[in-house]
């Protein structure tokens, strides 16, 4: 009885430190996505893009 | 580069392999231990994640004294990047700590001097990150952070000093005498923390990378409105 | 250097006894928090003797960084800032113009809480004198010094103000328990026992002090 207690305390903490890790990674994710998203805009606002010269 | 690109996904599946590797020693091949049985396969996470933790805010200190002495952008994104995933690997390590604790000690907390220095620890590393959130300009931020990177690392032992000082009942794991734990045992401890090691360059290589790209899009818009005002 | 420091130091002091903002939300604010741990726990009704030690450091703590955090707040919002980096004075010097300042606030502050508390509290005042007056002395520079250290690092962050205690409090801790135990160890006349933690309290003191002193460069330039 005590072993099966111990085993849950033990998934309790290995899936607790999981979530911890995989919810760091998906705030990681999360920003590069925003990043991409970004750089993406900026390019296709770019005078290049858009196919004129910028220097008057 | 291409070659540099091989490496890296040599490194990620070695990384990938301790995982695997430390987690079958931690639940199949290592024996319970006496008094507790099972719940001391906490440890290895807990140790694991420990002992990085040490390396990430001794590196972030190094790095931080780094840019003091002569300021470079880079050592300053290495080092943010080792305080952040140095703080979630210390909430790994308060979590997971926890709940053996509520286990082996029957509760989830206890005045302990490695429990209250680690949650010192935790509160001072979120602060270098709320610092580092409220400051705009780069090298403001790059200085001041650096800064309170190494004041807080110096304030540690004194922390844990007092401490200890104050009282303390902390299994130890490391004694005089060596390991206090059959063999079986030591090798996962070794197996996890390079596995957590591993992990943990992997994501502060992540971290920096994305804030290279921040400071480059910083950069550029800041040529387009040169160029259009 | 010295004349530098001091200088500056007469300077805020002028500031201060003109205005005596500073000084007196500070001494109010100390009284408040006592009154405040009065209605807590009801001193009438329950010994506060064991705690004694713990309140009077939070009082202080309080007060004192409501102080600090204003340190360099002045000198931002009139732009002598600006000013005083242009002129030739060595950083350093305007480190310890503002420990000196920041030194005499805390002192006012304890010269009001300390013996309000003993009166209100009903704790009485008997303790060794100059034991007591060390170990004041001693926790109070090493909050002095970090806390400075700190407002100046917090001159530069948004909402510096409202951070700073964030920052400072988890920094004290050796402080704040070396504080407490020494001081309620000289309180119940074990003088001994209290200067065992005077040696934590001395290196953190002495390790603060070295880092704002060569951090004043650093703190400065940004």
């Amino acid at each position: 009885m005590v072993e099966r207690v111990a085993l849950d305390y033990t998934f309790a903490a290995y899936a607790a430190v999981f979530v911890i890790l995989f919810a760091f990674v998906l705030r990681v994710h999360m920003k590069t996505r925003m990043l991409m998203q970004e750089l993406k805009a900026l390019e296709d606002q770019s005078p290049k893009a858009r196919g004129r010269d910028p220097s008057p | 580069m291409a070659e540099r690109h091989g490496l890296w996904t040599t490194f990620r599946a070695v990384v990938a392999a301790l995982w695997l590797a430390g987690l079958y020693m931690a639940f199949i091949g290592t024996p319970d231990e006496r008094t507790l049985g099972p719940s001391d396969r906490i440890l290895f996470i807990h140790l694991g994640a420990a002992w990085t933790v040490a390396i990430a805010y001794s590196l972030a200190a190094l790095l931080s004294l780094l840019y003091l002495l002569r300021p470079q952008p880079r050592y300053d994104r290495w080092a943010a990047a080792s305080v952040e995933v140095g703080t979630v690997l210390t909430t790994a390590v308060l979590v997971s700590g926890s709940i053996w604790a509520k286990f082996a000690w029957g509760t989830y907390w206890t005045w302990d001097p490695r429990l209250t220095t680690t949650a010192v620890l935790w509160f001072l590393y979120l602060g270098y990150l709320m610092m580092r959130s409220s400051i705009d300009r780069p090298d403001q931020r790059a200085k001041v952070s650096a800064i309170w990177a190494l004041v807080a690392f110096l304030d540690v032992p004194i922390v844990f000093e007092a401490v200890t000082w104050w009282r303390s009942i902390h299994p130890e794991v490391i004694t005089t005498q060596g390991f206090a734990m059959p063999g079986s045992m030591v090798v996962a401890v070794f197996v996890f923390f390079a596995a957590v090691v591993g992990l943990f360059i992997e994501l502060v290589r992540l971290r920096v990378r994305q804030a290279e790209i921040e400071s480059g899009i910083a950069v550029r818009k800041a040529q387009w409105m040169g160029q259009h005002t | 250097m010295i004349r530098d420091a001091w200088v500056l130091f007469t300077k805020d002091l002028v500031i201060e006894a003109r205005t005596r903002e500073r000084v007196a939300a500070m001494a109010l604010f100390a009284f408040i928090v006592l009154v405040t741990f009065g209605f807590a726990f009801d001193p009438a009704r329950t010994d506060l003797r064991p705690v004694f030690a713990g309140l009077v450091w939070v009082e202080i703590f309080l007060a004192g960084q409501m102080g600090i955090a204003r340190s360099f707040a002045v000198e931002r919002e009139t732009d002598v800032l600006t000013a005083i980096r242009l002129s030739p004075v060595d950083p350093m010097a305007v480190i310890c113009a503002k420990l000196m300042v920041n030194g005499l606030l805390l002192l006012v502050v304890e010269a009001v809480a300390v013996p309000l508390s003993f009166s209100l509290f009903h704790v009485p005042a008997r303790f060794p004198l100059a034991p007591f007056l060390l170990v004041m002395a001693l926790t109070t520079l090493g909050f002095l010094v970090s806390g400075t250290l700190l407002s100046a690092v917090s001159l530069h962050l948004r909402m510096g103000e409202l951070l700073l205690p964030l920052f400072l409090f988890p920094l004290l801790v050796p402080v704040i328990l070396g504080g407490v135990e020494s001081l309620g160890f000289v309180l119940s006349g074990h003088v001994d026992a209290a200067y065992g933690w005077l040696r934590i309290i001395v290196a953190y003191d002495a390790l603060f002090l070295a880092l704002s002193l060569w951090l004043s460069d650093s703190l400065w330039e940004v």
